[in-house]
């Protein structure tokens, strides 16, 4: 069964001005992509190559619609979409593309992803 | 090299809880057009970077194995060319560390931090934004909108980009689904014009907003059993108080390529696709420019082996198409006719062009009041009188507009040319005092280009009538000293407007006509001799007097001057 440790951590919250236990994953390290496309390579049996340029392939698939905002579907990874951080504006007249302060992109995660969570067993370091 | 696209992003006004002030606030709520399903996400992969799809497939479903074996156990994984996958939760803060932890955590996610480049491609996103109401319709904010094209939906889901003209049967289950550029101040309506059993009857069915669509739905009109041919498709909608109406390109068959624009160096000639399929559109046109791309807008372009193109050099027409909608074809240098000819559409192209590839100046006619006249053609006009008239062609900015190059006769002859207004495909002038003559037209280079032969005209209430000169009436004879100026008296009608251009010898030369008044002018000739010499006068083109010129001592033995024959 998978398991995550969570560490705790007291801090000060400036938002109630008094210090409180924050709970954090306790992340270890980053797999990095040469290690990910090995293990990914000999687990599925498929070409390190292969998993490489299918990535590169579906980051322009990616490029190309979500720029043209729609939503992408990853298959079992999940779904991109084009998320926008904005001010609002009290009449259509103020209404412009400077209140428009970041356009990035949001990562809505799939059923598979989901269940996956669900399984995860926290545990306290 | 960055991809760049387009995103509208609409404010809806709605009310903004959190504010406190119970007011609504125009709020953005970026435009989800549709979400790229997963299959179709690895065809176009493999498409663009020619991969197989079952690569993709595979290697997809083998990184997933390796982001849900180390993320859930407290790994983040960094996959190629997407980003980075890491395990996250939110968590209460509590005050006592006995609270904290696993106990506190309320929510479990997945965080993902996307690779530089899928964070840099929203830097090459232009931006649109609009204000819509409660109820999704902009407000004041379109100020164009251009119908792109209309997909058909049979109701067995079969959906194609094209409606075979006057063959095409609809149902209750048909949808139409209308494409619109831009958003829309109102929604808009398609006309629906169809034919049963002989009769023609039109439909107008209100559509419905979806993203970028408008869904123009059947069902809500005819019942499930019947069936119409649609003879034609428009689709109406009002832009700012502006209605505009767009006829939908048909095919005649399933599947054709049919054109409905043809444009050559800025010219265009459009179809009337819809109204006459059976009578092409046919127009010469004349141009000159620099872009040789012939493009026809229609559609199925992809399939228009059966499009007729050709120079008039034999070279032959290499048809490239890049789109469903339109076509390019390059048109050689040196070609001066490009003929089009295909569905719906005969278009001739002449190209005037200089041995530089500039432009020429062409003259194609003159033209006032309505009528027009050609290169080297006549007309008549009042002389004395001011006519506005137009000089038609191409590049005729570039024609020399002084008195030397611009109507040099009929200014050396009295009459005035005010030059109104030019631009390429014409010169508005004022030609006053008109005179009889010729107007001729030069280029910079000297050479004429344009004549028209000015006649007089006299209005019939005024023209004169000649009863007599020097006493001999209408087909007589007289006679005159030959190689002499002689001096005859015309007597008649309305003789103040007698002209000496009317009179016209045959053997000699008209000399002047002075003096005159109502019923008498004296009118001056020099005869040359010889036989079959005729005096005449001509209005309009027609002879009103004629009378034959004799030498003395012809036709018989004249030794004096009285004409009295002494043997």
């Amino acid at each position: 069964m998978p398991r995550i440790n969570l560490n705790k951590k007291r801090q000060r919250l400036a938002i109630v001005n008094a210090q409180r236990y924050v709970t954090r994953v306790d992340r270890y390290s980053t797999i990095g992509e040469k290690e990910v496309v090995a293990y990914a390579s000999q687990s599925a049996h498929v070409p390190a190559s292969s998993i490489t340029n299918a990535t590169m392939a579906i980051r322009q698939a990616i490029e190309y619609f979500v720029i043209n905002g729609h939503h992408v579907n990853l298959g079992k990874f999940g779904f991109l979409g084009i998320g926008v951080k904005a001010k609002s504006a009290y009449t259509k007249q103020d209404v412009s593309a400077d209140l428009v302060e970041k356009v990035g992109l949001r990562y809505r995660p799939s059923t598979e992803v989901t269940e996956l969570l669900g399984s995860v067993e926290l545990k306290n370091n | 090299m960055a991809q760049k696209g387009t995103l509208n992003i609409p404010f809806v006004l709605r009310p903004v809880g959190f504010l406190g002030d119970g007011q609504n606030r125009y709020v953005a709520s970026p435009e989800r057009y549709s979400t790229i399903g997963y299959n179709e996400i690895v065809q176009y992969a493999a498409r663009a970077a020619h991969v197989p799809e079952t690569d993709i497939t595979m290697a997809m479903d083998a990184l997933y194995d390796a982001l849900s074996y180390f993320v859930c156990n407290g790994h983040g994984v960094k996959l190629p060319n997407l980003g980075i996958f890491s395990f996250g939760i939110n968590a209460k803060a509590e005050a006592l560390e006995a609270n904290a932890g696993a106990d506190a955590v309320y929510r479990t996610k997945i965080n993902f931090l996307p690779c530089k480049e899928l964070r840099n491609v929203l830097d090459n996103v232009a931006i649109t934004v609009t204000a819509l109401n409660p109820n999704g319709l902009a407000e004041g904010y379109a100020t164009k909108a251009t119908v792109r094209g209309i997909n058909m939906k049979k109701g067995n889901g079969y959906s194609s980009a094209l409606i075979p003209f006057r063959s095409y049967m609809a149902g209750a289950s048909t949808v139409f689904v209308v494409k619109l550029g831009g958003p829309m101040a109102v929604t808009p309506t398609l006309s629906v014009v169809w034919g049963k059993d002989g009769q023609t009857s039109q439909l107008e069915i209100q559509g419905n907003h979806v993203g970028s669509n408008v869904i123009f739905d059947m069902a809500n009109y005819i019942s499930g059993q019947e069936s119409y041919e649609i003879e034609k498709l428009v689709v109406n909608f009002d832009v700012d108080g502006v209605a505009h109406s767009y006829v939908m390109p048909f095919s005649t068959s399933w599947g054709e390529f049919s054109a409905y624009e043809a444009s050559l160096m800025g010219k265009t000639v459009s179809a009337p696709l819809m109204d006459t399929p059976e009578s092409p559109v046919q127009t010469d046109m004349l141009v000159s420019g620099s872009n040789r791309g012939l493009t026809i807008r229609g559609i199925n372009c992809n399939r228009a082996q059966d499009l007729g193109v050709s120079f008039d050099n034999g070279a032959s027409a290499t048809i490239k198409t890049t789109s469903d909608e339109y076509l390019v074809i390059a048109v050689p240098e040196g070609v001066k006719v490009v003929t089009v000819s295909g569905e719906h559409i005969s278009a001739v192209f002449t190209i005037a062009e200089g041995e530089q590839g500039e432009a020429v100046p062409v003259v194609t006619s003159l033209s006032a009041n309505g009528v027009t006249v050609g290169n080297g053609q006549s007309s008549t006009i009042e002389v004395g009188k001011t006519y506005n008239f137009t000089l038609n062609g191409i590049n005729l900015d570039k024609l020399p507009r002084d008195a030397q190059s611009f109507g040099a006769e009929l200014i050396a002859a009295g009459a005035t040319i005010t030059i109104k207004n030019v631009d390429s495909n014409a010169i508005q002038f004022t030609l006053g005092n008109a005179k009889a003559g010729s107007f001729k037209v030069k280029n910079a280079a000297g050479d004429v280009v344009f004549t028209l032969t000015l006649t007089e005209y006299v209005p019939e209430a005024s023209a004169p009538t000649i009863a007599s000169i020097n006493n001999v009436a209408n087909g007589g004879s007289l006679q005159v000293t030959p190689n002499q100026e002689t001096s005859l008296t015309v007597r008649g009608t309305n003789l103040t407007s007698l002209t000496a251009a009317g009179f016209s010898i045959t053997n000699g030369q008209i000399v002047s006509v002075t003096g005159a008044s109502a019923t008498q002018a004296t009118l001056k000739i020099k005869s040359n001799g010889g036989s079959g010499n005729a005096l005449r006068y001509t209005i309009n083109g027609s002879v009103i007097y004629q009378m034959s010129i004799t030498a003395p001592n012809s036709g018989g033995d004249y030794n004096d001057h009285d004409g009295i024959a002494e043997w």
